[in-house]
Order: C-alpha cells, then structure tokens, then sequence
C-alpha cells in the first residue's frame, strides 16, 4: 500500500519565474526507505515540504496516509504522521534545556503532562541520548545535537520521517551517527522514511531512489538501477559512488567486471571474482 | 571585552544561590520600589546593611559585588554633576550662566548615585546567584497575568525562552564573523571612537542577516512539529512557592514599607 501518493505536484514560490517542482509523481510504500537525491535546486526539499503540509501543491494532488493534504482541516494530523528533520541543528530547538525541546512536539499535541516525561525518555533512549535530557543542547556536538532532534520528531511516534539534509551540516562522526540512526529506524520496519539529500553515498542504503533536476523526477528505481547508470548520473550533474567510477575506468581499460559495485566492499568482491 | 559581563552567573551552593528564582526576581523588583523611597541616611544604612547580608549570604565579597558598579564610575560622576549644577533652586550657593550650584542640588545628586548604585549593586546579586533559565522562567511566571489584559502571555513566554535559547548561538556567530572581517583587515581595537563605531557596520549586518535567516528557519521547524500558537499546547505544571520563598517576598516588602517611613 503507498502511505504517500503524490500526482502532477507542482510549486512556484512567490514571484519566482521558475517552478521549483513541476508534475512530480511521487509514491512511497509502507515501510519504505527512500533518498530524494539531486543537486542543489533541484527541488528536493520542495517536494518533501509537501509531505507534511508546510506547502500545498498548487496544482496535482497528494494523499498522505488516506489524508488529503489539500484538506485544511487535517493539516496538524498530516504533521503529526509525517515529522521532519531539518539541515541546521542549531535553528530547530526552541528551549535551552535537551527534555524541554523534545517535549516541544507533545506539548503542541497536547499530550497529557502525566505521560510526557515517559515519552521523552523513550524518544531519547531510541537515539541513543538517553541521560541527556538536563543538558543544554548548545553543549553538545552536531551529531548529538541533531539525534535530540531526531528524539523531538520520534516522541509523537510519527508513521513517516522526513530527513531534508539532516547531515549536510555535520562533521564525518555526526554524519555516521544521524545514518545509523535511519537504518536502525528502517531495520524496525515500523517507519516510512524519505531522506533529502545531494550525497550519492548516503542513498546507497535506501530501497528506493528518487532521482531530481530542476524540479522534475529524472528517474527513480532502486541504487542500482539509478547509481550504476552512468548516462543518467551524467545528466543529473551527480559523481556516482567511487565503486561505480572504478568500475567505468576498468570497463573502458578492457576489463569488464559481472556487475558494477555500490560499495567498496562490493567492488573488492567484485575485482577478486574476476 | 573581558570582564564586560560582569554580573554573569557565577556557580556556587550559597542560600542565594538555592533559592526559588521566582522569589529572588519578585523580591529585587519589591527592594527597587524600596530604594525609591529611600531617602534617609538611617534609609540608606538599612539599604547597605541588606546588601552586605546578601553579599555574605551569596558567598562573595563586597570587591566582586560592587563589580559592575565601579566600572561605571564616569557615569556616576556625570550624573552626580548634572544634577549638581542644574537642579533649579532659589538659594544657589554659586551660579554662572546655565550652571546654579546649590545645596539642594547636591542633596540631589547624592540621592540620585546612590538609588542607581544600589540598585545596580543589587542586580548584580541576582544575576550572579541566579542561572539565566532561572530567571526566564521567573520572568514568565511575571508576565502570566497578563493574559487577564489581553495580553498574549503565553506567546511572551515563549519567545522569552526561544530568545534565551539563541543568546550562545548569535554569540557565537558574532565572534566567527568578528574574526572573518579581522581576517580582511577591519580593525575593531584600534583608531578614534568613530573609527571604531563605524567598524562595527560591517559586522552588525551580517548578524542581523543571520539572525533573521535562523529566525525564518525555527519557525519552519516549529510548525512541522506542530506548533499553533502557544495557547495550544499542554499546560505547564506551576510549581508552588515554598514557604520560604514566600517569607522572602515578605521580608522585602517590609524592607520598602520600613524605607516608606525612615
């Protein structure tokens, strides 16, 4: 079943001459873990700002879960099953205190004072922050910074989770932190998840690829079909995964491997099979 | 800049320190009222004694209380001599042109340095004992009734909290953006006052830039995760004021009544 069915999306902000998306068709299945990659512009973070209705399409249609976004009356239901992470750690917290921020979200839901402190904890054990929750999140590192916030969107237990460049602002060691992460989130199966993001690395772990260049769906399928093309990658101005240049080069020197590799240990595999 | 924040939280473990923020807040804006009406030498030994029980009670010297205060010496000074020589009084002991110097215009000026004194002296107290969440949330606390006026309180709250939350950040980002313009030859430290006030052009822009950019982006985030106005959203539990804290309002207010009458 697809939690998300979108049709024809298409947006232009303010007095823009371009559109930022235009007839973008996007389904996600239940459980799904999908990587919205392009290049900066390319009207990524547009389409994902449908999802949870901080944008409505102007044209086409989205359903979110059964809900009409286009519905105003469902747009706090639609937010609450669809949460968002943002790029920035530092200009997503409203409160100097780590529990206070991650109550944020159930406070907004009006979620019961009684249940609140057990929801927090939970939400911050599922990052890994559990101990945390007295602390300022200005003390702590990026990464840790941007697992609070992860704490602050799981605690309203949302279906979908919406990553929009959560690690373009940290550091290799935040990076892998946020990454983990996500794949524990989609290892659990109970999370749809769609992650923003310009780094052809990180959507190597996602089922599915959504691949955009100036506002429109290049192409979608899964990393392999999408990464190991060397044409499409080519028109979509991304570098394809190292693994897949190796591959390109030794192809081109006279040696063709049996597939092309996503990883470097696929690519190790791959050479010493030869 | 270094000492310029004098008055920031110092960590201790003193009965200053442990108190109920609400009741320290509440009690310095009763002992301001206070100092208004002193106007007594005993009034203002009653003052000075108050202030050295707080210094003792806070764990600090008088050298560190008196900090913040003695820095501003120049300021005291002018004020001292603008009310000396222009205070219009009918029995000047002196007067050339503009200037009247008379002994109710010293009586004056004596009153004036003293009530700011003591009232800068007695901040300084409050903000050294007190953590700045602790005040904030004294703060909101303060502005809560006046919801009965219409007024949005629970929105104050907030965005005190919310301000609260980007002090370190925006600090942060004026000292990178301080450091980046040095890198291209600003001079902050050196030159006329002028020269120096015009140095800070470049700065301040980029931080207000900024700051409007972060403030564009919270208020994303805010809403994705649900945000409707304050109002709602769960109540926060109000945490009773112990009895001492209460007897501290008190005993403040009996301070202001005792300055009232001396």
């Amino acid at each position: 079943m697809d939690i998300i069915n979108g049709e024809k999306l298409t947006y232009r902000y303010g007095s823009a001459d371009r559109y930022a998306i235009r007839d973008v068709d996007i389904r996600v299945k239940k459980g799904g873990l999908v990587a919205i990659l392009g290049h900066n512009g390319s009207g990524k973070s547009t389409l994902v700002k449908h999802i949870n209705a901080l944008l409505l399409p102007q044209s086409g249609s989205l359903t979110v879960d059964g809900i009409d976004v286009t519905s105003k009356a469902d747009v706090f239901a639609i937010r609450r099953k669809a949460g968002m992470v943002f790029q920035n750690p530092d200009n997503q917290f409203v409160s100097s205190v780590v529990e206070d921020d991650v109550a944020f979200g159930l406070e907004n839901y009006l979620v019961s004072r009684e249940e609140i402190p057990g929801l927090v904890t939970k939400a911050l054990e599922r990052v890994g922050m559990e101990g945390y929750e007295k602390h300022s999140p200005q003390m702590l590192s990026g990464g840790q910074k941007q697992r609070v916030a992860i704490a602050g969107v799981l605690a309203v237990d949302p279906e979908i989770l919406i990553f929009d460049e959560a690690t373009a602002m940290l550091d290799p060691e935040g990076r892998s932190e946020v990454l983990d992460i996500i794949r524990k989130l989609h290892a659990t199966g109970e999370k749809t998840i769609l992650m923003v993001t310009h780094y052809v690395e990180e959507s190597i772990m996602a089922d599915r690829i959504i691949l955009m260049k100036e506002g429109r769906v290049l192409a979608e399928g899964t990393p392999e079909e999408i990464l190991t093309d060397e044409k499409l990658m080519a028109e979509s101005g991304l570098m394809p995964p190292a693994s897949c240049r190796i591959y390109s080069e030794l192809k081109r020197a006279g040696y063709e491997l049996d597939s092309c590799p996503l990883t470097e240990a696929e690519l190790v595999e791959t050479i010493c099979r030869y | 800049m270094t000492g310029a924040i004098s008055g920031r939280y110092i960590p201790g473990d003193s009965i200053l320190h442990r108190m109920d923020p609400r009741a320290k807040l509440f009690g310095f804006i009763i002992l301001i009222v206070a100092v208004i009406f002193t106007n007594s030498i005993i009034g203002y030994a009653v003052m000075a004694a108050l202030i050295f029980a707080m210094a003792c009670a806070a764990g600090m010297g008088l050298k560190v209380v008196f900090g913040s205060a003695r820095r501003l010496w120049s300021f005291f000074l002018i004020i001292f001599l603008m009310n000396a020589f222009f205070y219009s009084s009918e029995d000047p002991i002196w007067s050339f042109w503009i200037f009247t110097l008379s002994k109710e215009g010293l009586i004056q000026g004596t009153n004036v340095v003293l009530r700011i004194l003591l009232i800068i002296v007695m901040s300084s107290v409050l903000t050294m004992t007190t953590k700045p969440l602790g005040i904030m949330t004294a703060l909101e606390t303060l502005v809560k009734p006046l919801k009965f006026i219409k007024l949005p309180a629970e929105e104050m709250a907030m965005i005190l909290s919310i301000a609260l939350q980007f002090i370190p950040t925006l600090l942060e980002e004026s000292s990178n953006i301080k450091k980046a313009q040095i890198a291209r030859g600003a001079r902050f430290e050196s030159g006329k006052l002028r020269e120096r006030a015009m140095a800070l052009v470049p700065m301040l822009i980029p931080i207000f830039l900024s700051a409007f950019k972060r403030a564009d982006e919270l208020s994303v985030a805010m809403e994705a995760r649900g945000y409707r106005g304050a109002k709602n959203r769960t109540p926060r539990k109000e945490e009773r004021m112990s009895i001492t804290a209460v007897l501290v309002i008190l005993l403040c207010a009996g301070i202001c009544v005792l300055e009232y009458f001396i």
